[in-house]
């Protein structure tokens, strides 16, 4: 099982196809015997020349560092997704179950032995789980 | 019910009346999903050319996460081969029909003005729009009413001026793809002054094994991820052993790979987010147009995209031209083989005999056979893709129905794909139609 303190997800959006599946694989672990990518912790945003899968950042205590923070590459660079998007903010709920609005936050598949179903379907490579020791630029 | 939504939505263009109506389960139960629902429903609807309804369907696994589980079928009257005709719809629009809570659209009437269609999960709106917009802008228009983060999730299927020009080309584009062999569709639409139909729906899909179904999709994708390099090569192989150089110059030149909805294979290229013409296109441009060119094939593929014109049928049309010109039938016109500027010249014509499409010409001066020969070569082609794979043809009619793409029998094996439908809706494939393929 994935500690997120120790580990990031790697985001490569030159390998994102906007498939999909991380979508799903996310939202069928969660909600058991539906699939709806709107219950999904991940959202594929579609922008002008890329789709960027967007994480929705665990909430950590006041206390604790932000712990949700993802690695975005984009060409050559690799970004602190942060600046990128609030969704991966571990202090405000962007993504939101569509019916009840209760809060939906990555909880890095904590309770699946395999790890994160997202980057296990993601068969572009663009989603990857690292340990949080690289070299990143912030800005 | 599991997998299917079972619910159609009829929209009557005319009077502005919308109903939600439950489908039999027995409907779905014999004729499962895509085209072989959609001409299925088409007869029941007694379509015809008057009443000249519109049927989507989406395949009984699309939506579900089932690899390629993408498609959706669109039927209607063909007035010239008088008969129900239906074209498949790739990329993310089936899935979202889906998501509205849908298995099927039934549009009816004629919009009193140009309008789109805006479907969510509780609501139908009929809204007007400019029908000079090409297929791009009016993507531009329908998701600019809305906030980022919910128009990131609207899908569409829109006309383009093609439309306009009455040309039986017209073509259909899902969000910025051109739907190949979707002609005739997109003159449907404009008849009935539907610029687009616009989706975004949170619905959920209900499976009846999840963990199974879990389970076969990630043993799926696992083993896709260990023969990925080798599936790539052989299928390199077998595009080399076509000899279509044009291919390779098209999809090696600064490209993103794009895939439809839960597919892995992404056999889809963008350049610049624009689309790249694929393999059945760049087949027909170069062996029916002589079109070898990478600079030609991609400007006359941009001009389809713009006016919205299905680049089969045309590439079928301008084949039909030269083979009439070629037996004096009709005046020699600027389009010669490898020609594209001429081409694309004619296109721009409203008047040009081209806009009469490949089944008008041939019914019209009586080229039936060679139109015939021209669809069976592109059809063997595409065939020869798939020459190891048994029981093909009925094979991709399950698929269609299914909801899933043809490729996909390339790399996953035939069983898992039925076992996939049986985990989904908790029911057994029956056997016929398992044997007979579509049965429509
Ligand atoms: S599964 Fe991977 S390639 Fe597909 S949309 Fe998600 S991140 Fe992109
Ligand atoms: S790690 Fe798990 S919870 Fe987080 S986005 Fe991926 S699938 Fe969803
Ligand atoms: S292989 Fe290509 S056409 Fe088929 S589902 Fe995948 S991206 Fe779409």
């Amino acid at each position: 099982m994935i500690d997120p303190r120790h580990y990031r997800m790697r985001v490569d959006t030159n390998k994102c196809t906007g498939c999909r599946h991380c979508e799903m694989a996310c939202s069928m672990v969660h909600n058991q015997d539906k699939v709806n990518y709107h219950r999904a912790r991940i959202r594929v945003i579609a922008l002008e020349d890329r789709f960027l899968p967007l994480i929705a950042g665990p909430y950590v205590s006041e206390t604790e560092e932000c712990a949700s923070k993802k690695l975005v590459q984009i060409g050559d660079k690799v970004y602190d997704q942060c600046i990128l998007c609030r969704a991966s903010c571990p202090n405000k709920s962007i993504f939101k179950e569509p019916d009840s609005g209760i809060p939906l936050k990555c909880d890095f598949c904590a309770f699946r032995e395999e790890g994160p179903a997202c980057v296990q379907v993601c068969t572009s490579g663009a989603l990857e789980i690292i340990k949080i020791e690289e070299e990143v630029e912030e800005i | 019910m599991f997998g299917w939504q079972g619910k159609a939505l009829r929209i009557n263009l005319s009077n502005g009346l919308v109903r939600t109506e439950v489908i039999d389960e027995a409907l779905l139960a014999d004729y499962v999903g895509g085209c072989a629902l959609a001409k299925q429903i088409a007869r029941l609807e007694d379509i015809s050319a008057q009443n000249n309804k519109l049927i989507l369907a989406s395949g009984a696994l699309t939506g579900t996460a089932v690899p390629t589980a993408a498609f959706c079928g669109l039927a209607s009257y063909d007035q010239i081969r008088e008969d129900v005709t239906c074209c498949s719809l790739l990329y993310h629009f089936g899935p979202e029909l889906k998501a509205c809570g849908y298995d099927v659209l039934i549009i009816e009437g004629k919009a009193s003005k140009w309008s789109y269609l805006f479907i969510t999960e509780d609501k139908v709106e009929i809204v007007p729009i400019e029908p000079e917009l090409s297929p791009l802008e009016t993507e531009r228009v329908i998701r600019g009413k809305f906030k980022k983060w919910y128009s990131n999730d609207i899908r569409t299927l829109c006309i383009g001026k093609a439309a306009l020009m009455r040309s039986a080309l017209t073509g259909l584009v899902t969000d910025g793809l051109l739907v190949n062999r979707s002609g005739r569709f997109g003159q449907i639409f404009a008849e009935k002054r539907l610029k687009a139909i616009a989706l975004r729906g949170t619905e959920e899909i209900k499976l009846a094994k999840p963990s199974q179904l879990q389970q076969l999709v990630t043993d799926m994708l696992d083993s896709f991820r260990e023969k990925k390099q080798t599936f790539f090569e052989a299928i390199h192989a077998k595009f080399v052993k076509i000899d279509l150089p044009l291919l390779w110059e098209i999809h090696h030149h600064g490209i993103e790979k794009r895939a439809c909805f839960a597919c892995p294979i992404a056999c889809l290229h963008t350049r610049k987010n624009k689309f790249l013409p694929n393999f059945t296109v760049i087949f027909c441009f170069a062996r029916l147009l002589g079109i070898d060119r990478q600079e030609d094939a991609e400007r006359l593929y941009n001009l389809c995209i713009d006016l919205g014109i299905d680049p089969v049928g045309l590439s079928l049309a301008a084949r039909c031209l030269l083979e009439l010109e070629a037996a004096g039938k009709i005046a020699k016109s600027h389009f010669r083989l490898g020609n594209t500027a001429g081409l694309m010249q004619l296109l721009k014509d409203k008047k040009a005999i081209i806009h009469k499409g490949n089944v008008g010409l041939a019914k019209e001066y009586g080229l039936e056979a060679e139109c015939e020969n021209l669809l069976n070569i592109i059809n063997k082609q595409w065939e020869q893709i798939f020459s190891n794979i048994e029981n093909f043809s009925e094979k991709r009619q399950v698929l269609n129905a299914l909801g899933l793409c043809d490729y996909a029998l390339l790399i996953f094996p035939y069983a898992d794909l039925i076992k996939a439908f049986s985990f989904v809706t908790g029911k057994e494939l029956d056997k016929t139609f398992l044997l007979a393929g579509n049965r429509a």
